[in-house]
């Protein structure tokens, strides 16, 4: 057995059927071993691909996801996908081919050092100098990955190891997997004791949730304790959005019913949340009259920005269940209830184009709990976390920490993989959909039935509206009124494709995502002044939305 | 703030490496550092004072998640604590011909002890 075919053989042990990546000269002999392989092996057309596809198959799945790639440029190409799974604790194993160990540190051909450039952004990383080696590294990889906080790790392969005979190649050791600490049962009375006093308890909720295993657990706590709830953009999903308790996402342009909630708070019960500057604004005025409860897998999470007057590390569960106690909170939850009808969208904006939360929220209403909605970054990212309602976290995958343009078709790809009988929707902005646009081509080949729903407004559209609010209007480097033609882009690479602009159009379009039976694009023409409300300006208060025409 | 810490790491691929990283982009300065294999190679005992306008304790959450790092022990008063945990383990057990990193009980004589041997 070659080290290439040890490798697989321990994906295998860890029940991998697919791998997202690219060939090329350091990695020759996996995939030359992969031929011999059980596991499916799917051809991205640029690596970034890879690794953002694997971040989608595994939000989407819940598993490890997979990418790879060889050394030098294929690596580099990876490492977007890399930071995007770590900024939000998504577990994925990236393998990356290395030129012969004797090579490494000569600046040999295709050489970088990947595993140096991506020390900020795993978890851990493996540089696997022995063939024997390599059963428990891979062993161990997956363990780190889809324990605790998730997280990308890295396995740097150099190509002698990889074509190196392994003899007996030993199965790796059975390391326990490590059971999450329970919290102290007197920081929980503690909490228990807050949660009694407090007449205005808030849940804040955030993706810790769902990487715990915890929602069943969640949604019971929120079910006893009746205290409403704020998400942020990776919570969606925890509790179901036509949950009546549910009051929206918080921070910069969540909704105000949410943020005036924390604003007048006195108890934020935090779970699986990290205080992001998005979703609290300024800190220092961010839930000024609460105490604060933080739940979380990560010690170095809790009190990092805001100060815990209980920390509750360890497994949520345990937490969870110990907190889910009955409490008298009907006034505050009456007057969070009323402030939500009261600010409820108005989604009869006066324009005869189309109106994108409008168009977001029929879409989303019409595809049901089954549907995977997958986002590209900015202004329609929002829209989504606004206005489509989720049932399960799994349903609505985002790039939140990175903020990276060009995750919704890789990451969509990813998610169909994970999911084929499911309807996976990229919604797209036309900046973000040229980033990755090349993964068409994976679309097609596989044969995908994934729908992309292009939201045009013919900008940058997020940082238009930036330009246009804080730099009075003096717009740099935004325009994109110079766009392909997307739909003979589409069907060019063999995707059926149509483009409507009108609202009335809007229904028939809506019918068509969801019927068509392979992958479509919707190239949707929206107003290029349209903007995203509330806004909380950068680095004030989340009291301070500002909220401008509809259009 | 200053803080002295001691940590027993790992001798990994780069495990120094990721420790420096964390405290460079989390915004700790090294004051003064010095550090020393044990265990038949396999371990560092590395002890440094830092500062930062930072908390200490933001810090050692994020050093502990480390996989490298097996303990970390962190003191505010940087000047009253022994060096290294090795030593404090071996006690007077120095091996021979090692360099003399023996006990440092003042911050100031850490730079002067040679960090490597
Ligand atoms: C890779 C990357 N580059 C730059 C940015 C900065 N950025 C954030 S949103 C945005 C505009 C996105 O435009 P588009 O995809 O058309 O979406 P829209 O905001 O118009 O809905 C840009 C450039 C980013 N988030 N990611």
């Amino acid at each position: 057995m070659t080290g290439a075919e040890a490798l697989l053989r321990a994906l295998e042990r860890e029940g991998v059927e697919v791998i997202f990546g690219y060939p090329g000269g350091a990695i020759l002999p996996v995939y030359d071993a992969l031929t011999q392989s059980p596991i499916r092996h799917i051809l991205v057309r640029h690596e970034q691909g890879a690794a953002l596809a694997a971040d989608g198959y595994a939000r989407a799945t819940g598993k490890v996801g997979v990418c790879m790639a060889t050394s030098g440029p294929g690596a580099t190409n990876l490492v977007t996908g890399i930071a995007n799974a770590y900024m939000d604790s998504v577990p994925v194993v990236a393998i990356t081919g290395q030129v012969p160990t004797a090579l490494i540190g000569t600046d040999a051909f295709q050489e970088v050092d990947i595993y140096g450039i991506t020390m900020p952004i795993v978890k851990h990383s493996f540089l696997v100098r022995r063939v024997a080696e390599l059963p428990a590294i891979v062993h161990e990889a997956f363990r780190i990955a889809r324990s605790g906080r998730r997280g990308p790790v890295l396995i740097d392969l150099p190509k002698d190891v990889a074509s190196q005979v392994a003899g007996t190649c030993g199965e790796a050791t059975e390391a326990s997997e490590n059971e999450a600490l329970r919290p102290p049962p007197d920081e929980l009375k503690r909490a228990a004791h807050l949660l009694r006093e407090s007449q205005r308890p808030l849940a804040y909720v955030g993706g810790g949730v769902r990487w715990a295993n915890a929602v069943q657990e969640f949604r019971a706590f929120i079910q006893t304790t009746q205290i409403p709830v704020v998400s942020t953009l990776m919570g969606l999903g925890a509790l179901p959005a036509r949950d009546e308790l549910f009051l929206g996402m918080l921070g910069m342009h969540g909704l105000k019913a949410a943020n005036f909630a924390v604003q007048s708070s006195d108890l934020l019960v935090a779970i699986g949340v990290r205080f992001d500057d998005r979703a609290t604004g300024k800190l220092a005025e961010f839930a000024p009259h609460a105490k604060v409860i933080h739940l979380d897998a990560d010690a170095a999470e809790v009190s990092k920005l805001r100060k815990a007057d209980v920390p509750l590390l360890g497994d949520l569960r345990t937490s969870l269940r110990s907190l889910s106690l009955p409490l008298a909170v009907d006034a505050w939850r009456a007057e969070c209830l009323a402030n939500k009808a009261g600010y409820a969208w108005n989604y009869n904006a006066p324009t005869d184009g189309i109106y994108a939360p409008r168009f977001l929220k029929e879409l989303s209403e019409a595809a049901g709990d089954e549907t995977i909605f997958v986002c590209d970054v900015g202004q329609h990212q929002m829209w989504v976390a606004q206005h489509c309602g989720f049932s399960r976290p799994e349903q609505h995958l985002s790039s939140g920490g990175l903020g990276a343009m060009g995750y919704g078709l890789p990451a969509a790809i990813g998610a169909q993989f994970g999911h084929p009988q499911a309807r996976v929707i990229n919604v797209a902005g036309d900046g973000s959909m040229l980033m990755n646009v090349q993964e068409l081509a994976t679309v097609k080949r596989y044969g995908l039935p994934v729908k992309i729903l292009l939201l045009d407004n013919q900008s940058l559209g997020m940082v238009r509206q930036w330009q246009e609010i804080f730099f009075a209007g003096r717009y740099s480097a935004v325009d994109l009124s110079d766009n392909p033609d997307f739909v003979r882009l589409a069907e060019s690479f063999g995707i059926p494709a149509f483009c409507v602009e009108k609202k009335e159009e809007v229904p028939g379009a809506i019918q068509r995502l969801l019927q068509e039976p392979g992958p479509l694009l919707v190239h949707a023409r929206i107003d290029p002044r349209a903007n995203v409300w509330p806004l909380v300006p950068p680095g004030r208060s989340n009291s301070a939305m500002l909220e401008g025409a509809h259009r | 703030m200053r803080a002295l810490l001691q940590l027993e790491v790992r001798n990994s691929e780069g495990a120094l490496d990721r420790i420096f990283g964390v405290l460079r982009r989390r915004g700790y300065r090294i004051v003064r550092l010095a550090a020393d294999r044990f265990e038949e190679d396999a371990c560092f005992d590395c002890v440094m004072v830092l500062e930062s306008e930072r908390p200490v304790s933001a810090l050692s959450g994020q050093l502990r998640k480390l996989f490298d790092v097996r303990s970390l022990h962190v003191s505010e008063q940087c000047d009253a604590a022994p060096a290294f945990a090795s030593e404090m383990k071996r006690g007077e057990s120095l091996e021979e011909g090692k360099a003399p990193i023996v006990a440092v009980r003042n911050p100031a004589e850490i730079s002067a002890a040679s960090p490597m041997s």
